[in-house]
């Protein structure tokens, strides 16, 4: 069983390793764009999945970091994508901090208000800051440099996917450590855990600040893919793409996440490539996931192998 | 001066009133180190009230808790649970979603001051397995520990909450009804686990209990309370010749 894991990573990261080399180059873009969803997705899901938090502001930290480079490239001149990057994870963990501590004693759908909340001000705040921001106009991300080479589609391609291996360790270990454990007693009985000695809002706190630097540092991978920022990027409609990313794979497995994002890229943009009905289609596909698979496809995938199971028993 | 030290929990003057009701009405009461003390009365007594002012759930009105010669008063539960109070509770509280083998590692790791640390692996950790073990045998779980809480029958739920107060290695223990929806045979079971443990580790207990073969046969002292207050305060048998217990308690509403 584990090694049939261990095998299934491993075939999963050669074809991601292979496939720039192999397939059109739109499909690398494609491939940038879900590992670095994958990243936030992850991020997402140590709130929803593992601490039981529903956040509806999670697009501010992925724009915070997403601007944080947009900023520093125009105003400082910054080009060096490691110092864009570490500028991103602080500024992600001092605004998941602030707005966290303000947001962690709040339970369930007052929790999901201020995030929104808060989301939704940071977002008028770049709209309206124009001569910061340039305002709905957004910034231009010119081409960065990664330790002194230019930031090319394929480095860019493999730097996303180094980020993405290891973020995806820390937060695969950090959710199996004592304090994930932690996390899951918090989700499932945070009166509880308080009463055996757990300082339950300092621990929704941290989660929170660890949510917010991994979310913010996909967002400062996302800019230079996209070679423009806009007020967008911290919309609370934005924010929803990673809850249903998340939905879509599974919240309730590691892996969930990850799956979710590329399958929503994927059908995303087949999708809008055939009809504009996209936000249509996006409804359905949620309507039927939520009535049939509430735990998204890894839930359908463990459901299916218990019954196989089941079958080879009998 | 000998019977401070033997003090580990002094409440005073203690109120907790809701609106018009007078839950907790001005109870006093110090409890002796290492001792077994029922708290019986009628339904609406206050004595799930009492309990919930002592391990910081409700704020007093009035009043003072002492522990161990520090004011708790107005602690946070989280930090009242760390100075060693553990409690269980009258409706089962448990980790539902999780193993009964994790249920047990969270207040090991919460006593061990582990549940901080992200950088090691909790699977690694083969002294919380240890004594998580240990507390499953001892209170008959252990065949169970691969099951989620959620899906165990109503006794082991409550046996399982019970556990997790025990696995703080409390000094003083808060059990809000352990054996009530156990079974009979259960019943002696948990509360041989429970006089077990105040013998044998030094730990105090504070049981309300309704099942008054149990009170009886397992308290070094039984507190009777009515209305709010303390209507009696006493051995087992002083409590059992005791007139006005028989009428209010004994007489008609529990028996």
């Amino acid at each position: 069983m584990k090694l049939k894991e261990a095998i299934g990573y491993l075939i999963f990261i050669i074809i991601l390793i292979m496939s720039p080399f192999v397939g059109p180059k739109y499909n690398t873009f494609l491939l940038t764009k879900a590992l670095i969803m994958a990243i936030w997705a992850l991020a997402y899901n140590i709130l929803l999945g593992y601490t039981g938090m529903l956040s509806f502001g999670h697009a501010l930290y992925f724009g915070v970091g997403a601007y944080t480079v947009a900023l520093l490239i125009k105003w400082i001149g910054i080009r060096s994508m490691e110092i864009l990057l570490l500028s991103s994870i602080i500024s992600s963990a001092v605004i998941g901090a602030l707005v966290g501590f303000l947001c962690i004693r709040y339970i369930a759908v007052y929790f999901a208000l201020l995030t929104l909340a808060f989301g939704q001000f940071f977002f008028a705040l770049t709209y309206k800051l124009y001569w910061i921001t340039r305002g709905a106009d957004g910034l231009p991300v010119p081409r960065p440099y990664l330790l002194g080479i230019k930031f090319t589609m394929m480095i860019r391609y493999f730097f996303v996917l180094a980020i993405f291996i290891v973020s995806t360790i820390i937060i695969w270990w950090i959710l199996n450590s004592p304090f994930g454990k932690t996390l899951q007693a918090i989700r499932e009985n945070p009166s509880r855990a308080e009463f055996v000695g757990v300082n339950v809002s300092r621990y929704k706190w941290l989660a929170f600040i660890l949510s917010s630097i991994f979310s913010g540092m996909a967002g400062a991978l996302y800019a230079p893919l996209f070679a423009h920022v806009t007020p967008d990027f911290l919309h609370w409609a934005f924010g929803g793409l990673v809850l249903y990313m998340v939905l879509i794979g599974g919240h309730k497995s590691f892996v969930g996440p990850i799956i979710g994002a590329f399958v929503f890229t994927y059908v995303e943009n087949y999708v809008t490539a055939h009809t504009i009905y996209w936000p249509i289609i996006l409804g359905c596909i949620l309507i039927i996931i939520v009535f049939a698979f509430p735990n998204g496809i890894m839930g359908a995938v463990y459901k299916v192998r218990e019954w196989v199971g089941k079958r080879k028993r009998y | 001066m000998g019977w401070e030290e033997k003090t580990i929990l002094e409440v005073s003057g203690l109120k907790k009133y809701f609106g018009e009701v007078k839950a907790v009405d001005g109870v006093n009461f110090a409890i002796k180190k290492e001792t077994i003390t029922s708290i019986i009365g009628p339904n609406g007594a206050g004595k799930t009230t009492l309990l919930n002012l002592i391990s910081g759930m409700l704020k007093p009105d009035a009043g003072k808790v002492v522990f161990m010669g520090k004011n708790i008063t107005k602690m946070p539960p989280y930090k009242i649970a760390k100075l060693g109070i553990g409690r269980s509770f009258q409706l089962v509280s448990v980790y539902d979603g999780l193993t009964v083998f994790d249920n047990i590692r969270i207040p090991i790791l919460s006593r061990m001051g582990k549940t901080k640390s992200m950088v090691s692996l909790l699977e690694r950790d083969v002294k919380v397995k240890e004594e998580a073990n240990e507390i499953l045998e001892l209170f008959g779980l252990f065949d169970k520990k691969d099951v989620l809480a959620g899906e165990l029958p109503h006794g082991d739920r409550k046996l399982l909450d019970v556990a997790i107060a025990f696995a703080l290695n409390p000094k003083l223990v808060l059990l809000d009804e352990p054996t009530s929806g156990v079974g009979v045979r259960e019943k002696r079971h948990v509360m041989d686990v429970i006089e077990k443990a105040v013998r044998e580790k030094g730990v105090t207990a504070i049981i309300v209990e309704h099942d008054m073969d149990i009170v009886f046969s397992y308290s070094d002292r039984i507190i009777v309370m009515h209305q709010g207050k303390i209507l009696a305060d006493g051995s087992p048998g002083e409590i059992k010749e005791n007139e006005e217990v028989k009428t209010v308690i004994l007489g008609g509403e529990i028996l």
